[in-house]
């Protein structure tokens, strides 16, 4: 329908995740409609992440250098690792300014349904972590959906004899009104109640 | 020609749709499968909280469009929290719901397969209630300090063996009716090749169903006992299942010859173990 190398670049845009054949025909027809330079920017920045970019030996976080920033911080407390999907998911937890320790990227979570089984993720890789290392808690923050939480089930059997390992409190969300809430998020935050 | 129409439901699965949303598989009522659209659902405040992961029973409005339908509303009926809370049901529950997402087509009314998954989600909050685990107890004294972790324990070291070997039965009764419910009935009380009646050592999907001896061809080894473990899970009500005293090799064995006739009569290779 379009000239070949339109057709290209809408094929290429549409295997972005959350891109449909219609939004990749948009984002094409905008980037014709742009100076070469701004193209080319694009082009080269995609090319120098792919190429200057890659996990972390340590936590599989994303670096530049052979260790992330978080575990080359000798200030950082590296008894203590916090267990999350995807690299994205440390970014909520730093600027919440709390969490001084280190991470644990899996790179997903469990889901027999889509095939991803525990051998798909870095779980392997933190229970090596956690039996040479001076780890003292890990915490699973994965995320509070059915995936999340039995892939959280899932490493706590396999480290609970060896340290101490902590779940992320999920229940009623700051600001929020108990009326409005869920019956499944009201359960989880009495099950997950603190004396006061 | 847009309309809005409400039904019950059943939470199946979903995936991640644009920034905020997800297509979440819901088993209607009145309707069969339905994809449907829920917006800002994977904000944190988001209004739909909690209420649409998998298996939760709901009563739902949904606004047809053109292409995909939208959720509007949705209240909870039961969470079915068990299921997703006991890592021995989370499997079993989840092969059932595979077989219904990979078996049944969109858009298709099923109301005696939903029926089967309503009482299958309702029997298995009975066997984990049952095992003492999905109640909430008190903190108690001893709370506060390092015997904490272990209030209801007497309960839960008890069951859980049981209540995976229950949870497993269950879900295989529940695929084997769902395969029923779809036209497959394998043969199990005579061979399917010749018609003999006893001596039925294996089974072939291909074949449809039990085997003597003389026309073995590319099926497995069964024992008699899971042949007559399958007719009984066929037979019997979701309910009576726990009381079967299904064995760990009848179930392999019953699972095996699920998983061939989902990928010989239906193209489908099943994923999830029990
Ligand atoms: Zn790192
Ligand atoms: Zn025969």
């Amino acid at each position: 329908m379009f000239p070949a190398p339109v057709e290209q670049l809408i094929t290429e845009l549409s295997k972005l995740p959350g891109i449909g054949r219609r939004s990749a025909q948009r984002l094409a027809f905008y980037l014709l409609g742009r100076p070469r330079d701004d193209a080319a920017a694009l082009a080269a920045a995609i090319i120098d992440v792919k190429d200057k970019i890659s996990f972390c030996r340590r936590c599989f976080n994303f670096t530049e250098e052979e260790l992330c920033v978080f575990c080359r911080d000798a200030r950082r407390d590296d008894a203590l690792i916090c267990v999350v999907e995807e690299p994205s998911d440390i970014i909520p937890i730093e600027k919440g300014g709390e969490y001084r320790g280190l991470y644990h990227v899996l790179g997903g979570s469990l889901s027999p349904l889509d095939g991803i089984d525990p051998e798909h993720l870095r779980i392997k890789e933190l229970v090596e972590r956690v039996q040479t290392g001076d780890v003292a808690e890990v915490i699973l923050a994965t995320n509070p959906n059915t995936s999340g939480e039995s892939t959280a089930l899932y490493i706590a059997d396999l480290l609970r004899d060896k340290l101490r390992v902590t779940r992320l409190a999920s229940g009623l969300p700051v600001g929020a009104d108990l009326e409005y809430a869920d019956e499944a998020t009201v359960s989880r935050a009495l099950m997950g109640r603190r004396e006061l | 020609m847009a309309e809005s129409y409400a039904t019950e439901a059943i939470v199946l699965g979903s995936r991640r749709l644009g920034e905020a949303d997800r297509i979440v598989d819901l088993f209607t009522d009145s309707r069969g499968r339905v994809p449907t659209v829920v917006k800002g659902i994977r904000k944190v405040k988001s209004r739909w909280g909690g209420r649409l992961e998998p298996f939760t029973h709901l009563r739902v409005q949904v606004h047809e469009g053109r292409n995909l339908h939208t959720l509007t509303s949705a209240d909870t009926i039961a969470t079915h929290a068990a299921l997703r809370d006991n890592p021995a049901c989370l499997k079993p529950g989840l092969s059932v719901i595979e077989m219904i997402s990979r078996t049944t087509p969109e858009h298709h009314r099923k109301p005696r397969t939903y029926n089967l998954m309503l009482s299958f989600l309702n029997e298995m909050d009975r066997i984990c209630l049952d095992a003492g685990s999905g109640r909430l107890t008190s903190l108690g004294a001893g709370s506060k300090g390092e015997s904490a972790p272990s209030s209801n324990a007497p309960h839960e070291a008890a069951a859980p063996d049981r209540l995976r070997s229950h949870a497993a039965s269950l879900a295989l009764g529940a695929q084997l009716k769902i395969l029923l419910l779809a036209g497959f009935l394998p043969h199990l009380l005579s061979c399917a090749m010749c018609g003999a009646k006893a001596d039925l050592t294996s089974f072939s999907a291909r074949a449809g169903g039990a085997l003597c001896p003389g026309c073995l061809q590319d099926g497995f080894r069964i024992d008699p006992g899971s042949l007559e473990a399958m007719i009984l899970l066929l037979e019997r009500p979701l309910s009576a299942v726990p009381d079967l005293k299904i064995g760990e090799v009848q179930r392999r064995q019953i699972r095996r010859a699920v998983r061939e006739i989902c990928e010989y009569h239906l193209g489908v290779r099943l994923r999830v173990e029990l």
